[in-house]
């Protein structure tokens, strides 16, 4: 009976990583690097100065708000984002377009806290865009990509658990990685990466489920709320309590000095506890402002928000970040698959728990192939389409992936600074980079792409300090004196993933010395 | 078609829509049982946490039921139970 | 950062006991270290080493973050002895 529920949840675990190992991957690669997002984003930007978080937002305010004033004066909506972590490091300001005027108007700035002045950076999605193709996917609908996100997911919340029913001997085995013995080898190294990092791949999955669950569950809420969008709008009011707004009254009105409301929020949660300041129809006589806090105060990914009238000053509402323990709940696991609020050890553990995870799953593909394949060598099975498929298809997007990330980077320092829709041919440039390495392991026999994709990785990421250094100023001989620790660490890293795939190319030579194929 | 085809198919419908249904069905029927004199928000989001684990839950049933049929028995059994208390008690 | 290198200190060594308790690595101890009792015993300072950077991460930095420390450092700790004894079997089979 045991046995073939055991039998039953295999199965059900092989079809689950087929059906979606490769997009896991995907949103493995993604989601790790957005752990390190803005780090990217400053690498990526390199006319940023070091990033330095002043003591006192005060003159921060005071500029942002006059430049929003002189660029934006009768824009719908500023939002000033202060220099107070990891999370935001430099003072950032955008605004958004008057409701008559055209969309171009829109726009963000880089502003120095200083001088106020805005620093000129190059046009390019950054770390962002990386990180938000985790769950949004490139190229697709946004509908279109929640559901298969969403989907995905789920089968790897099965995937996991299965997993887990299907190991026999998930104590006994818990140190045991035996090298160099072919399929067991690689058996071993897919339940290391698994259990060693358990907690973390059950926690980021089902919290990937939660930050969807509005979208996927509607029933459960119609359940208590009645059927239809209204009430499903009425739910969603409920649980994040609309903030003291009102429609433009049209009327010019000025807008006060931000920093006062700065100053009474300050007072009120303590020292450097906002985050952010939004202001709803400046310079209108109804205008609101929206003091935030810090959402990655802690574990949990909730902050207050005050609401204040933007001419009197007058504070009008309070969101609490705590309002009932299942949000706290819900707020706890955002918090939780965020990590925004990791200090840097947390943080590299982090980033290693999300490689593991794509280990995990690049190790479960590899072995269902390296099963296959000695089956169908030995004469038992036919080397079938979905063996060549899945061979393919493993080097393409395990290594493929790499090389299309590398590619990205490779083009913000080689597209002209002033082009347009920079920040656009940048994606382009990934995407173009892994059609590529899709086509290369369609032709070429499958060990050989392995070893000839990783040394594409090796260069791409081995090269990119040098071309760091031949197209801007703050390359390793500048950054490391400078104490620019973002930067040097970006290329330091990139270097030791250059490495690491050269590593990989050396090995996959030396396993193919003994079948000579090219 | 064999067989064996229509089983993983039907097992397949179950899972996936059977899931869904239970997984709408039962942490609404948890929830106002145990949790009945909670606020509306607060229950729809114990409910909503709840029911990815349900989901999951019904899934491995369906797949490792002793047939297909037993697979939907099961699931709509539950399901038609979990909607007559929810409705009895909402 | 202190903080991370004071728990590793407890439980890396913690999972290398744990591992050498296990019957499947005690070939590499020396025979004193072998045998049920000594299993328990290397068992019993495994859980404890373990136990006391947890302690210590509470201690430290509050529950909240020490327990998502502790948790978090497991895994490199566990991941560093999987290396050790990997290594060790490749020398070996030289």
């Amino acid at each position: 009976m045991k046995d073939r529920f055991r039998q039953s949840m295999a199965w059900l675990h092989t079809w689950l990583g087929l059906l979606f190992g490769w997009l896991l991957y995907f949103i493995f690669i993604t989601g790790t690097l957005g752990y390190l997002d803005t780090e990217i984003d400053r690498w990526m930007r390199p006319e940023l100065p070091v990033a330095s978080y002043p003591p006192s937002q005060k003159m921060a305010i005071d500029r942002a708000q006059a430049f929003l004033q002189s660029h934006a004066a009768h824009g719908q909506r500023w939002t000033l984002t202060l220099p107070i972590d990891r999370n935001e490091p430099y003072l950032h300001v955008s605004w958004q377009a008057a409701r008559a005027g055209a969309p171009a108007a829109s726009g963000t700035a880089y502003l120095d806290p200083g001088s106020g002045r805005q620093i000129e950076t190059r046009d390019t999605g950054g770390g962002q865009a990386l990180y938000q193709m985790h769950w949004r996917l490139h190229y697709l609908p946004p509908l279109g990509s929640l559901w298969i996100v969403g989907i995905a997911t789920l089968a790897l919340l099965l995937a996991l658990v299965t997993g887990i029913v299907v190991h026999r001997k998930i104590l006994a085995d818990f140190f045991t990685f035996r090298p160099r013995k072919g399929q067991r080898s690689w058996l071993d190294a897919h339940n290391v990466a698994s259990v060693v990092s358990l907690p973390f791949q059950l926690m980021i999955t089902y919290s990937g489920l939660i930050f969807l669950m509005f979208s996927f569950m509607p029933l459960v809420a119609a359940a208590w709320y009645g059927p239809g969008q209204a009430s499903q709008d009425v739910f969603l009011d409920e649980v994040f309590p609309p903030l003291a707004s009102a429609p433009a009254a049209g009327r010019s009105a000025m807008l006060l000095p931000l920093d006062r409301l700065w100053r009474d929020a300050q007072d009120r949660w303590g020292p450097n506890a906002v985050a952010a300041l939004e202001v709803q129809d400046p310079n209108d006589a109804h205008a609101r402002v929206h003091v935030i806090g810090n959402f990655a105060a802690g574990p949990l990914r909730a902050t207050s928000i005050l609401t204040y009238d933007g001419v009197s000053g007058e504070r009008l509402a309070e969101r609490q970040a705590w309002q009932s323990g299942p949000k706290a709940l819900r707020d706890a696991m955002l918090g939780l698959h965020e990590g925004m609020f990791a200090p840097p050890a947390l943080r590299a553990i982090y980033v290693l728990s999300g490689l593991l995870g794509a280990v995990m799953i690049a190790t479960g593909m590899v072995l269902w192939c390296v099963k296959r394949r000695q089956r169908a060598e030995r004469g038992r099975d036919m080397a079938h389409a979905g063996l060549r498929l899945a061979e393919r298809l493993n080097v393409a997007v395990f290594i493929g992936l790499p090389v299309a990330i590398g590619a990205y980077f490779w083009a913000n320092r080689l597209l002209p600074t002033g082009m347009a829709h920079r920040a656009e041919l940048e994606m382009h440039a990934l995407f173009a980079a892994w059609l590529l390495m899709f086509i290369l392991a369609a032709l070429r026999p499958a060990l050989c792409a392995w070893k000839e994709q990783a040394i594409f990785a090796a260069v791409a990421f081995g090269l990119l300090p040098v071309l760091n250094a031949a197209t801007t100023s703050r390359h390793l001989l500048q950054s490391v004196p400078d104490a620019d620790w973002v930067m040097a660490g970006f290329d330091l890293a990139s270097l030791a993933i250059g490495a690491a795939f050269a590593g990989l190319a050396w090995k996959v030579k030396r396993h193919q010395a003994r079948r000579t194929l090219c | 078609m064999t067989s064996a085809h229509w089983n993983v198919f039907s097992r397949c419908l179950a899972a996936v829509l059977g899931g869904y249904a239970l997984a709408s069905t039962l942490p609404v029927a948890i929830v106002a049982a145990c949790w009945g004199g909670a606020a509306r928000s607060d229950a729809v989001l114990i409910a909503m946490q709840m029911s990815f684990a349900v989901y999951a839950g019904a899934i491995m049933w369906a797949f490792s039921a002793g047939s297909a049929r037993s697979a939907w028995a099961g699931l709509g059994v539950l399901v038609l139970l979990s909607s007559l208390v929810a409705w009895a008690l909402l | 950062m202190l903080i991370a290198v004071a728990l590793l200190s407890l439980s890396v060594p913690g999972m290398a006991a744990l591992a050498f308790a296990m019957e499947r690595h005690q070939t590499w101890l020396a025979p004193r270290w072998r045998g049920r009792n000594a299993r328990l015993a290397l068992r019993a300072a495994g859980i404890t080493l373990l136990a006391s950077a947890l302690a210590c991460a509470v201690v430290a930095i509050g529950w909240s973050f020490g327990v998502l420390l502790w948790l978090g450092l497991l895994t490199p700790s566990a991941l560093a002895i999987v290396g050790v004894l990997a290594l060790g079997q490749k020398c070996s089979e030289r």
